[in-house]
């Protein structure tokens, strides 16, 4: 099911789509191309695409004990070495985590693994529940840049749910880069490229958090990433209500809207700041409009609340 | 557009960062991190002894704006035509992620390029800290990949942002060279 429900003109007949969808992260990936009848590196370049969701997953995965971050998270109290493909999310997820003042924080794989999100969807496996104490926080996390090396400073779990999606939606969409029109929809969130084909921008629908067949608002936009989260995406494994997205503050899901959806160019950066502002609500706006980023939030009451900016989104 | 400029001082008097720079910065440092490995390529491409760190050349401030090139030319294009492979005689260039960075009085600037067939393939900008726009060099990248060599045509009006790039280009391929 898509939070965001794209809307293509099919009376386009200078380009063909090409699609395919793979499962990554728990989720349907799906790669859509156009390119021109008789192009064959298209198929290739959909197929690196998806290589990029492999690596990240591969890499970042916390519910994979062969992953590089599970492998970090077992490294306390010393410095470990670790790949690009790991470093550089980690780095932008701790800026994030430094801006909202920790409203986002990579250090929650704990809380999470205790509040029953421990499953790899894959092998149908449960990852441990480690029993450390709940007062890490991303400071905990070191990094030395010219090294490439991450320091724990105490036993935490890193869970780098919040960008990896984001990151890998880029880094496939770098692959899709000398095509025209491309649109990258993994699981509701959102990467275009180019406008769309049939001409003007892409139309995307914000759906209803409680009812999905309802949309809340219909945005057109081109070259940039949409990004909900949303409490009704997965609901807490263990019984009480409650849902995946923690306030790492409190350790509880939060609760102050049921959805935020930020527009930004890259998608790594929609990501963490859709995952941010919905922990903050509405007092997310100040930071995401002092980093030129467009917002809209659905209050528990329904009400819509949106950044300054939003308005030249809107179709 | 708005541009967003880097900033992250540490300790007191910290500034927020620009988070679209920052991100662009990470995306593309991993994806020329990524490049080879993704095509299939043999591992023994990489350096060896490095399996983290592809860029082990960090000079210079730790944090840096690093402009996201945006137009195609400044992008991995493997599909144009590919004029001859790096023509320096007498000088092979090992297959591999390279990065190197150039100072000037301004600042400087460091690139992360990935050599592969002996070819440059891709050319990023990685990170971008001089005193002037980066924004007036994004060009660079592309025409490095269009004449394979670091004589390029400096930009008009950022003559001593594009001497860092060559410079930066430079010390990245003496280490392809090595």
């Amino acid at each position: 099911m898509n939070e965001a429900l794209i809307a293509v003109d099919h009376d386009v007949t200078a380009a063909r789509r090409h699609s395919q969808v793979r499962v990554f992260m728990d989720t349907a990936v799906s790669v859509n191309v156009w390119a021109r009848v008789g192009d064959t590196e298209v198929e290739a370049a959909i197929d690196r695409a998806f290589t990029w969701f492999g690596a990240i997953e591969g890499t970042c995965s916390r519910f994979d004990l062969r992953s590089e971050l599970a492998r970090l998270s077992a490294t306390v109290g010393r410095p470990a070495q670790v790949s690009a493909l790991l470093f550089e999310p980690l780095r932008f997820a701790l800026a994030v985590a430094e801006a909202t003042g920790g409203a986002f924080d990579p250090t929650v794989g704990d809380s999470m693994a205790q509040r029953g999100f421990t499953r790899n969807y894959r092998t149908g496996e449960d990852v441990a529940r480690s029993a450390s104490c709940e007062d890490t926080c991303y400071r905990d996390v070191v990094l030395d840049e010219s090294r490439h090396e991450v320091t724990l400073v105490r036993p935490l779990t890193l869970d780098l749910g919040g960008v990896a999606k984001g990151m890998a939606l880029d880094l496939a969409g770098q692959e899709l880069s000398g095509f025209q029109h491309y649109v990258i929809d993994a699981g509701g969130d959102l990467l275009f490229g180019g406008g769309d084909p049939a001409g003007g921008r892409w139309c995307v629908d914000i759906r209803h958090p409680r009812d999905p067949d309802a949309i809340v608002r219909t945005l057109r936009v081109r070259d940039t990433a949409v990004c909900t989260s949303g409490a009704y995406q997965r609901p807490r494994p263990d019984g009480p209500s409650g849902h995946h997205l923690l306030d790492p503050r409190t350790r509880d899901s939060a609760m102050r809207v049921l959805s935020a959806t930020v527009i930004a160019q890259r998608a790594i950066v929609a990501d963490a700041m859709a995952t941010a502002a919905f922990v903050m609500g509405p007092d997310a706006r100040p930071l995401l409009e002092a980093q030129g980023l467009d917002a809209c939030f659905v209050l528990p009451s329904f009400e819509i609340v949106e950044t300054c900016g939003f308005e030249r989104r809107l179709g | 557009m708005k541009r967003m400029k880097f900033h992250l001082r540490r300790g007191a008097g910290k500034v927020s960062p620009g988070l679209l720079a920052l991100g662009s910065s990470v995306v593309l440092t991993a994806y020329v991190a990524g490049w080879l490995h993704v095509r299939q390529l043999p591992d023994e491409a990489l350096e060896a002894g490095a399996p983290s760190s592809l860029f082990a050349d960090t000079s210079g401030p730790p944090i840096a704006s690093a402009r996201a090139p945006e137009t195609t030319a400044a992008r991995v294009t493997s599909g144009t035509a590919i004029p001859d492979p790096l023509a320096t005689p007498g000088v092979v260039y090992r297959d591999g992620a390279y990065s190197g960075s150039g100072e000037n009085v301004h600042g400087g600037v460091t690139v992360g390029i990935v050599i592969a067939g002996g070819r440059i393939v891709s050319a990023e900008i990685t990170r971008c800290f001089t005193r002037y726009p980066c924004a007036e060099i994004e060009s660079l990248p592309g025409q490095l990949l269009e004449r394979q060599s670091a004589r390029l045509r400096y930009v008009t009006g950022a003559t001593d942002s594009s001497r860092a790039f060559v410079k930066a280009v430079e010390a990245a391929l003496a280490k392809a060279s090595m």
